[in-house]
């Protein structure tokens, strides 16, 4: 299928933090004013679709109760640093495959204080090991077995990139 | 020094096998022969279903690595982090010890072994030892009882 797709609108809001507003509050923000950025309202939207990598408790729906309940299908979608692209993906492929004449897909975060820091339960040495999943780890393996976490992680992607072109930047 | 001997032990996680020498072991597919350490439904790169455990190599080189300092509070800071390529071409992510914690300190293709020690003790007496990599003595100089 090679029919055009048009971004007819779009909005954001500025990253900061807002103690004043909740994660419903951004992206309301956002959706409306990509709406009237397109001029269009949401009556004339037959698809939504929204990524939310960490508020994962239907927060399509949640947001429809703020910028119209119109009776048209919402995704939720969830796929790490792409859940906002894939929210986009979801409504180009809902107009390509003939579903919808106009799409809207929404990414939002509020993200509050935890940092990329946030790691599981620290190992337990108060009652008897027991190992568990599919490593049969007694607890969490952070900061013992390296870093799983996004800074160190990316860190090690870093230090792999230069590794692999003459050593560029180490 | 064989740990399970001398004391109840358990490693912090089940591809650390405490024999004499320790070794981590992978599970390795029948079919194409990629190694992992978690247990698997399927092989991630080929889809077969048939596995075996097998030993790696106890020693290798540093591939990716990064100094980190800050953490949450249980987690001691600074250390390295590092990813090696084993002499047998599985990578395994563990601490880098007996080196300073300092990035101009860790070439890149540092000759590393395997080593271990203990990270605590449960009610029951029970040891959790944990694994991670040394600089080989003597920079490259190795004897044969890898």
């Amino acid at each position: 299928m090679s029919q055009d797709v048009w971004i007819v609108g779009m909005a954001m809001t500025k990253f900061m933090r807002y103690p004043d507003k909740d994660i419903v509050d951004l992206g309301s923000e956002a959706a409306l004013g990509a709406l009237a950025d397109a001029d269009v309202t949401i009556d004339d939207v037959d698809v939504l679709a929204v990524g939310s990598r960490y508020d994962t408790a239907g927060i399509g729906q949640r947001l429809q109760k703020q910028i119209g309940q119109t009776g048209i299908p919402v995704y939720n979608v969830v796929n790490a640093c792409a859940t906002g692209a894939t929210a986009v993906r979801v409504a180009l492929m809902a107009i390509r495959s003939g579903e919808a004449d106009i799409a809207l897909a929404i990414g939002v975060e509020q993200m509050g204080k935890q940092g990329l820091l946030a790691t599981s339960e620290p190992l337990d040495h108060e009652a008897p090991y027991q190992p568990a999943g599919r490593y049969g780890a007694l607890g969490s393996v952070e900061g013992l077995l390296g870093t799983g976490l996004m800074p160190g992680t990316f860190a090690h992607a870093g230090t792999e990139y230069a590794l692999r072109h003459d050593g560029v930047g180490l | 020094m064989n740990l399970a001997t001398q004391e109840r032990a358990v490693p912090l996680v089940d591809y650390l096998e405490l024999g004499d020498p320790p070794t981590l072991h992978a599970n390795r597919c029948l079919a194409c022969g990629a190694r992992f350490f978690d247990r698997r439904n399927a092989c991630a790169a080929c889809g077969k279903t048939d596995f075996e455990r097998v030993a790696l190599a106890r020693r290798g080189a540093v591939r990716s690595f990064t100094v980190v300092h800050r953490a949450t509070p249980d987690v001691r800071v600074p250390y390295v982090s590092v990813v090696v390529e084993l002499d047998d071409g599985k990578f395994v992510k563990a601490n880098l010890v007996g080196v300073k914690p300092d990035a101009a300190t860790v070439p890149p293709g540092l000759r590393v072994e395997l080593t271990t020690w203990g990270i605590g003790t449960d009610p029951e007496g029970t040891k959790a030892v944990t694994f991670g990599f040394r600089p080989l003595p003597n920079g490259d100089v190795e004897d044969s009882a890898a």
